[in-house]
């Protein structure tokens, strides 16, 4: 089944004084089905982060549609979570706190639900001991470990992930990778990810949707590895090495 | 404690060489009072009460002052924020007023309430609204959009994103704004009270420029002396902790 849906989805901004408006997205059509995890590569500046805005609902498209369970979207909910580039934790609250903020507009649960779903959540990202850390306690990997539970707390149709790991040290990153895979696995998330590391796009999507400048899509590449799947693997590289080939085209 | 000694020295050895100047006649104790006499002074205003009771109706109009000035200048600051209209007229008129320098809105005051504890608000909200008016508005506007963004993908809107996000955000700046407006409403009651005498109720202010009019120059130090212990006690009482704690939680 489609979770999510985008037809012909076009974008402009306003170009520098007096220039000719930018393009960010150019009749940009892609479908997520559920349980899928999909990475939209491209360079910067082909419009990802505006793809992701609109697929949450923060923008409104000039032209197109998104639709979201077959409901047409027309701003942001709490279906559709945005993971932003870098966390967006609130620093006013806790670590525990802000999952719990996530949970504010979720119907049906008691307040105790709420805490055991936040307690749940930040315990599978391996943050249980750390509920009552500020937020410039954390580390950035922990930080964005953080935000993965908030966003996953509501249990979301889908999450929507802007370039996660891109302030990431190496090392870090691909604890995450490994971590994202088992919780992907786990939930049963469908995850679109934006990203315009190709070997990242390789080692978490099932497939790759290949943005072109400006935003079309360009390509789609199934990845048929299994996972979990480590950056390391000599497979994985081959494929990379395949799909850098479009973005270089 | 260790950073109370160098201080706790340095202003002994200061104290000491002025009583030693006092004694040894080098300055007249018309123009200059030795610290004994200062303390003199203070110590036999605190036991008949006039320093107490003085003090209490400086704190009181303090309080009163600084907190009508404080939720208008919050108030103004909202408006400023919202409305380009505003912020084009009112938001240039607090900018200039923002300079005036309070003892200005004096003669203001008594014409218009009299030698009334209204002259005296009046120049206290005068001197302290502007200034917070426009922290405010700054701070406002400094809230990252990506904490708006995040509460928005979140499900929250309209005034519980201000309520819950908005103004966390902004208030540490907003408390900068508030302890400045404090420093203005601070010195324009000084102003005030020096300039508008209300026989009933004197303020320490009164008590300073009683101190001039008697040629009682140990009283005006002395006064002095607590103008400059209140600004220090309420900086490091109430300003010193919260700025404590917003570094503590936010580590900033």
């Amino acid at each position: 089944m489609t979770i999510l849906e985008m037809t012909g989805v076009e974008k402009r901004f306003p170009g520098p004084k007096g220039g000719e408006p930018v393009i960010a997205l150019r009749g940009l059509s892609l479908a997520i089905g559920e349980g899928e995890y999909v990475c939209i590569l491209g360079k910067s500046g082909c419009g990802k982060s505006t793809l992701l805005s609109i697929a949450a609902g923060l923008e409104k498209p000039d032209a197109g549609r998104v639709v979201c369970r077959g409901e047409t979207v027309t701003g942001p909910d709490r279906h559709r979570m945005l993971m932003f580039q870098d966390a967006a934790l609130f620093p006013w609250l806790d670590v525990l706190d802000n999952v719990l903020y996530g949970l504010t507009f979720v119907e049906g649960l008691t307040r105790r639900e709420k805490l055991a779903r936040a307690e749940d959540n930040l315990a599978m990202v391996g943050l249980s001991d750390f509920q009552r850390f500020r937020i410039h306690e954390l580390s950035g990997g922990m930080r964005q470990r953080a935000a993965l539970a908030r966003a996953l707390a509501p249990d979301p149709d889908i999450l929507l992930i802007d370039e996660p790991f891109s302030a990431l040290d190496a090392m870090t990153r691909e604890q995450l990778y490994a971590d994202i895979q088992r919780i992907w696995k786990e939930t049963g998330k469908t995850i679109l990810m934006v990203t315009h590391n190709v070997r990242e796009a390789v080692c978490l999507g099932e497939r790759v949707l290949i943005l072109s400048t400006p935003g079309e899509v360009a390509a789609n590449e199934p990845v048929n590895l299994p996972h979990p799947r480590s950056m390391n693997d000599p497979n994985l590289t081959l494929v990379a090495a395949h799909i850098s080939t479009f973005l270089q085209g | 404690m260790k950073k109370a000694i160098p201080a706790l020295v340095v202003f002994a050895v200061f104290l000491l060489f002025w009583q030693y100047a006092a004694d040894a006649g080098w300055v007249s104790p018309i123009l200059l009072p030795s610290p004994l006499a200062v303390c003199r002074y203070l110590f036999d205003a605190g036991r008949d009460g006039i320093l107490f009771s003085a003090l209490g109706v400086t704190l009181g109009r303090l309080l009163v002052g600084y907190i009508l000035g404080a939720l208008g200048g919050l108030l103004l600051g909202f408006i400023l924020y919202a409305s380009p209209l505003a912020r084009n007229t009112l938001g240039l008129a607090a900018l200039g007023l923002q300079t005036l320098p309070s003892v200005c809105w004096a003669p203001m005051a008594i014409l218009w309430f009299g030698q009334t504890e209204g002259a005296m608000y009046f120049v206290v909200v005068m001197g302290s609204l502007w200034s917070i008016a426009i922290s405010v508005e700054t701070a406002i506007r400094a809230v990252p959009d990506i904490y708006l963004r995040a509460a928005r993908v979140m499900g929250s809107s309209g005034q519980h994103v201000w309520r819950t996000v908005v103004f966390p955000a902004a208030l540490p700046q907003i408390l900068g704004g508030a302890k400045q407006g404090w420093a203005f409403a601070w010195r324009s009651l000084m102003a005030a009270e020096i300039y508008v005498a209300i026989i009933r109720r004197f303020g320490i202010g009164q008590l300073l420029h009683f101190g001039r009019e008697l040629n009682a120059m140990d009283q005006v130090v002395g006064v002095m002396v607590v103008i400059v212990i209140v600004g220090l006690l309420v900086d490091r009482a109430i300003f010193l902790p919260v700025d404590k704690y917003l570094r503590r939680t936010r580590g900033k």
